[in-house]
């Protein structure tokens, strides 16, 4: 009874701080995830692309591989709180003292780690779609870029979408690490309370439930979207070009199954 | 199948195991007198600080470190530690708030520990070969020994309760209102009541924490910032961060200045250059009655 008083006392009178702290977390995750998806996707059709005839384009490619290599490598490798201290101090320290602005610094740091993830998502969402439509896209004129645009990339999307939820989750909670630099998101509100009222313990349980707040609700509705992309439950399948009425209608089994 | 199930648990059954190390026998320290008491006992202190250090000179306790000092006093309450490490004034202001503790002298008693007076004062660091530093000693040394205690007084007494307006003038002011000579930024955690904490409103002097709206910091190295950026005739600004990202603010040129309760040892002396000390305060070690 006492715990469900001091968590109330917490709720009210810090309310503000924890909005706040909700807010920039919420920021820094979408905006990374929608960020490091357009890195993973731009890397993922760059690495995937077929080499060149003209030597100077292959090398150029081939350089720009070694680079994305080496970005994937180096960012996946390495945890997103050492890559924060070491970006946001060493910028301090080459700029003589000019500190990056931090929600910039947090977004950016979050999107090129995102980035290193989705760029292995994408690719591998690539290289999960049949050979034979690339081809088949081929054998009808479409130039690559074509091909990607309208055949291989609509459904590399759908096919990765429950990865990127994945990520963007994965984020809501990761942005945490931010507050080793003093990114504002809500661990580090919840460092400032606990500061001020010295109840550790009541103070992360409040935040624990925000987080799981957010978290499922991010996941329920990329649910959904999941399932808008999956279209209607029954389709039809035109029978005779000649006869319109000789159509064959279909209810999926298991339309439900996510 | 079988032979797989049998290899999952045994690795599960010796986490556990390892776990379990973790476990510790509690020291009833109620009737502690001396630091020779505390024999057998856990003692936590912050990381990175004097404080981790002095453990070292009291014999057949367990060293337990935290890196923040907020969670010294939950670990104390919890039972993770028998007690931990702080400055008189931080004692003060806890066993206030909380009267199921207490405190032992720590420094220099009768059983031989010791500790110079700069490991248990705290000075301004600026960066090394910085010449704030003669002039900022200038204004320290002008400082009295009862004015220091004073104010100190004062700031464990509004601690308890820092967003209510006192009746009171703070014990230190200066009468210098020309800030003429540009910006002094000041790092500090923010959060080592009573030498500096957060508060949510600007009663009793508190100043803005720069880039976190509606968050305020007050205290005794606050209030020793604001009376040396009067003095030098420079307008204020507190930046909060965490200790261990203090020395690199000030050597990147972040801020020019820590003032957050910390003392100048050897170690630190290498990375920052030290002022005299603005204030000198007894080790103790806080203990449940």
């Amino acid at each position: 009874m006492e715990f469900i008083r001091e968590v109330l006392a917490i709720v009210r009178q810090y309310h503000s701080y924890l909005l706040s702290g909700v807010g920039y977390t919420m920021l820094i995750a979408l905006v990374g995830t929608i960020a490091g998806f357009l890195i993973g996707l731009l890397t993922g059709v760059v690495r995937t692309a077929p080499m060149s005839k003209n030597g100077f384009v292959r090398a150029l490619h081939k350089i720009l591989n070694a680079i994305i290599a080496v970005y994937i490598e180096v960012f996946r490798g390495t945890p997103m709180m050492v890559q924060a201290m070491v970006i946001y101090w060493g910028y301090a320290f080459a700029n003589d003292g000019t500190t990056l602005p931090l929600i910039p610094a947090g977004l950016f740091i979050v999107s090129i780690n995102t980035g290193a993830y989705m760029a292995e998502i994408v690719r591998g969402g690539i290289i999960s779609v049949d050979k034979g439509q690339l081809e088949c896209a081929y054998s009808v004129g479409m130039t690559h870029g074509q091909a990607m645009n309208k055949v291989i990339i609509p459904q590399v999307l759908r096919n990765i979408l429950p990865s990127i939820s994945n990520e963007f989750v994965i984020n809501i909670k990761d942005t945490s690490v931010l507050n080793v630099i003093g990114v504002t998101e809500l661990y580090y509100m919840a460092g400032v309370i606990k500061r001020i009222n010295l109840q550790t313990f009541q103070t992360y349980a409040v935040i624990c439930v925000l987080y799981f707040v957010l978290t499922f609700t991010v996941t329920r509705l990329l649910r959904l979207l999941e399932r808008k992309l999956e279209g209607s439950d029954t389709y039809t399948i035109c029978g005779s070009g000649s006869d319109s009425s000789a159509e064959i209608r279909i209810k999926r089994e298991g339309g439900e199954q996510a | 199948m079988r032979r797989v199930f049998a290899i999952v648990l045994v690795a599960i059954l010796l986490c556990t195991a390892l776990v379990g190390c973790g476990g510790r026998q509690k020291t009833d320290l109620h009737n502690a007198k001396t630091i020779a008491d505390l024999k057998g006992a856990t003692i936590g202190a912050q990381t990175g600080t004097f404080h981790l250090e002095a453990l070292d000179q009291v014999d057949g306790i367990t060293k337990k470190d935290f890196a923040d000092f907020t969670d010294l006093l939950n670990a104390l309450k919890s039972g993770a530690i028998d007690g931990y490490v702080a400055e008189e004034p931080t004692a003060l202001e806890v066993c206030g708030k909380d009267d199921t503790l207490t405190y032992l002298p720590f420094v220099n008693n009768d059983t031989g520990f010791a500790a110079t007076d700069e490991e248990t004062g705290i000075a301004v660091a600026f960066k090394t070969g910085s010449d704030m530093v003669a002039k900022v000693n200038e204004i320290i040394d002008g400082i009295s020994t009862e004015t220091r205690q004073a104010l100190m007084a004062q700031m464990v007494s509004l601690s308890a309760d820092p967003d209510t307006q006192s009746p009171d003038a703070i014990v230190l002011a200066s009468d210098n209102t020309d800030t003429s000579n540009g910006t002094l930024k000041i790092a500090m955690e923010c959060a080592y009541a009573p030498f500096n904490w957060t508060q949510t409103t600007d009663a009793n002097g508190a100043v803005p924490i720069q880039g976190q709206d509606g968050m305020y910091a007050n205290g005794y190295d606050v209030q020793v910032a604001k009376y040396i950026a009067a003095e030098l005739g420079m307008e204020l600004e507190v930046y909060s961060y965490v200790w261990d990202s203090l020395i690199p603010a000030v050597q990147s040129g972040a801020v020019d200045a820590i003032i957050a309760g910390m003392s100048p040892t050897a170690e630190r002396e290498e990375q920052v250059d030290f002022t005299d000390c603005y204030y000198n305060s007894n080790l103790v070690v806080i203990i449940k009655k």
